[in-house]
């Protein structure tokens, strides 16, 4: 009997694996209201049954505690979500690579005010894409930089680089002639994996026209990419196994990955399109729609050549709350200081974009730090949160938040595309975990 | 105030203002402010003719390098990875020269442009064995191909294809080799060498299952153009004609182009001409 009771046992905690490794503990004591938490299950529940999502996980943590760990749904057909299945959170990959550029930073091997042309030559002499007036003889023109494109820029969207989907998301004349270009330079937006590595394409990236001037538009685009090079460029490895030894080892974030172990294939979350009335099937090919091209099973691939800074990394809800929390200890995580203090400050700080708003995630009162959305202000359309708040989400519907005043650290991770019809979830989770606070 | 008084106000002042946190947070000197742009050239990425670094650039700028520096033409070639952007500058700006394929110029452009081909490679089609079937029923006859999609880049002349009821795709080479691979696209046309340069780049081990189809697709030149709009584009032309006759007269030329593409990729034929 005892046995059989020892085999039952190990066979539970092998299947349920990191579930019954981190407990979470009662939310009352870190002023979480277990009560109030509970409708957050009731909100992710209510998606799941009206088919807008297949399912997901969701984490709120208090205080340095996980007080809620709740998989919900399905993570494949026949398969149910588990605590610690694996999500391509492609989007939210982009602050780990500005984690890795602030490491390089804080050995002295870069400053965020260095040209980028100083570390990649091909950013020299850029040139910036202005329209003619309507009936011109020619339909645009190529003008010089005004100043070179910094680290600053990259890390902060204010490079002038685009992304090829924007011209599904803002349409203009301009936006649409410089994304002409990238097409013809085969640029991707790293949603899908070419057979190429980061330096090759930033390399040609770096050739073509900027939409604006380096610092003058705020402007979500392949900067985290660049960056990923960067890291390569001046660190002389490759950008994952910088990642590896130096955030994800360090942070303990075990099921992390640029491309999947074999041995993990089995917990990758399928991803799942939904038109959020009801129907709901899983992707089995390539998602293209006009200029976005999305390859969710590029992600069952065990090894390749592309390391996108913008958009590569699977990862797991318990490994990016370790990365978050990371953060809200301003760099530190249990005995392991990863950034400084003043690091995570500069990350952090409201003023980096000036008078431009980050609105493509939010709307104003939104400003973008190095590396995430930053809530700046209450004086705009806000729904949660504080002064302070740092926040991103990626494309298949993964998103967290962290508010250093509240101590609280919010993940949700689904997969579910396209995107536009989640900002509404988001915010209600985060809304409804924020009022979950107590005391 | 004495005058040593005075040196040591006004030293301090200038200490002040030119301090290294002074320039720490000022604009900074950027290397774009002591470029030229007088004799800029510019070149399309077209590898393995024109790389995109100084030690893999590739033969046509081999050859190209070797008669401007023989015939003393200074300019900076900038290296760009579309047709288009070429293209641009050459309509445009005033460049001296872009360097590539026989660019496919506007009217206006087309009129202050001396062509001199450096290079003519014959072209082939190339299609993907799928089991023992005949992959492409190429017999010279582009009429036999129709029904059949071809992939291509932006900038190829593909009206006679069109004509001969044939389905276009476009994509930048390197992808078109993989949609070949994929079946999305049924045959694809280019030099061999570089066929032969993708293939080692991309998909050595499916090297054997792409099939080379005879006769000839066609035949490519590549070359300089010089802008005769420019203070001394006709200048170098001309110079440039004289120094490309010496580098084939002294067998640089055919030594050049053995190093990159071998001798089995004959250039003979358009040697001969140029001679």
């Amino acid at each position: 009997m005892k046995k059989v009771y020892h085999l039952l046992a190990g066979l539970s905690l092998a299947y349920s694996g990191l579930a019954l490794a981190v407990e979470p503990i009662k939310p009352e004591s870190v002023g979480l209201s277990s009560m109030r938490l509970g409708r957050l299950s009731q909100v992710i529940d209510q998606h799941i049954e009206q088919k807008k999502i297949a399912g997901a996980v969701t984490l709120v943590a208090r205080k340095g505690k996980i007080a809620y760990l709740r998989p919900s749904g399905l993570a494949d057909i026949d398969k149910p979500m588990q605590a610690d299945t694996i999500f391509r959170i492609v989007s939210m990959t982009k602050p780990l690579t500005s984690t890795a550029i602030m490491l390089l930073y804080e050995q002295g091997k870069l400053l965020p005010s260095d040209p980028v042309a100083k570390y990649i030559p091909e950013f020299q002499n850029q040139k910036v894409l202005e329209m003619n007036p309507k009936g011109s003889e020619f339909p645009y023109k190529l003008v010089p930089v005004k100043r070179d494109v910094t680290i600053h820029d990259l890390l902060t969207h204010t490079s002038g680089l685009l992304y090829l989907a924007s011209t599904g998301w803002f349409p203009n004349d301009k936006r649409e002639q410089v994304v002409s270009f990238y097409r013809e330079a085969g640029i991707t937006d790293g949603f899908c994996r070419p057979d190429e590595t980061i330096g090759e394409m930033v390399k040609r990236l770096a050739k073509l026209p900027l939409y604006a001037q380096p610092g003058e538009e705020w402007e979500y685009g392949l900067s985290a990419d660049v960056l990923g090079y960067l890291v390569e460029v001046v660190s002389g490895m490759k950008f994952d196994q910088f990642v590896q030894t130096q955030i994800f080892d360090p942070l303990k974030m075990q099921d992390s990955h640029f491309y999947i172990p074999e041995s993990k294939i089995s917990r990758l979350s399928a991803d799942w399109s939904s038109d959020w009335h009801g129907s709901l099937e899983r992707v089995t090919g390539p998602l293209i729609d006009g200029d976005l091209a999305l390859c969710p099973n590029d992600a069952y691939a065990t090894s390749g050549k592309y390391l996108s800074g913008g958009a590569s990394v699977l990862s797991t809800a318990y490994d990016y709350y370790r990365f978050a929390q990371m953060l809200l200890n301003k760099g530190e995580l249990d005995g392991v200081r990863l950034l400084s203090r003043k690091t995570v400050e500069l990350m952090t700080a409201t003023n980096h974009i000036g008078e431009h708003d980050a609105t493509l995630l939010h709307s104003h009162g939104w400003k973008f730090g190095l590396g995430f959305a930053i809530q700046e202000d209450r004086s705009h359309n806000v729904d949660s949160g504080d002064v302070g708040v740092f926040e991103w989400a990626g494309y298949y519907s993964t998103r967290f938040s962290v508010n250093p005043k509240e101590q609280t650290i919010t993940i949700f991770l689904s997969q579910t595309s396209p995107f536009g019809a989640h900002f509404g979830l988001w915010d209600k989770v985060t809304a409804v975990s924020t009022s979950a606070i107590a005391d | 105030m004495t005058l040593t008084y005075k040196i040591l106000s006004l030293c301090s002042l200038a200490l002040l203002l030119f301090s290294a946190n002074s320039f720490a947070t000022g604009p900074r000197v950027a290397p774009s402010l002591f470029v030229t742009d007088k004799n800029i050239m510019y070149a399309q990425e077209y590898s393995p003719f024109v790389g995109n670094t100084h030690e893999q650039q590739g033969l046509l700028m081999e050859l190209i390098s070797s008669v401007l520096k023989a015939e003393g033409i200074a300019g900076t070639v900038n290296i760009l990875p579309t047709q288009s952007m070429v293209q641009y500058y050459f309509s445009q700006e005033m460049p001296l020269a872009i360097i590539g394929p026989d660019f496919k110029l506007s009217k206006a452009a087309n009129r202050k442009a001396i062509f001199i081909p450096v290079l003519g490679l014959d072209t082939f089609f190339y299609a993907y064995q799928k089991g023992e079937t005949k992959v492409l029923d190429w017999t010279g006859k582009l009429k036999n191909l129709k029904g059949k999609t071809y992939g291509t880049n932006k900038g190829e002349d593909i009206s006679a294809y069109k004509q001969a009821g044939i389905n276009i795709k476009y994509a930048r080479t390197p992808a078109l080799v993989k949609q070949l691979q994929q079946g999305k696209i049924d045959f694809i046309g280019m030099p061999e060498a570089t066929f032969n340069y993708l293939n080692k780049q991309h998909s050595p081990e499916q090297a054997a299952l792409f099939i080379k189809i005879t006769p000839k697709a066609g035949k490519i030149l590549m070359g300089i153009t010089f802008n005769k709009n420019h203070s001394e584009g006709q200048q170098a032309a001309k110079a440039f004609k004289t120094g490309l006759k010496k580098l084939i007269s002294s067998g640089q030329y055919q030594s050049i182009s053995h190093k990159h593409i071998g001798g089995d990729i004959a250039t003979d034929e358009f040697i001969k001409r140029m001679q």
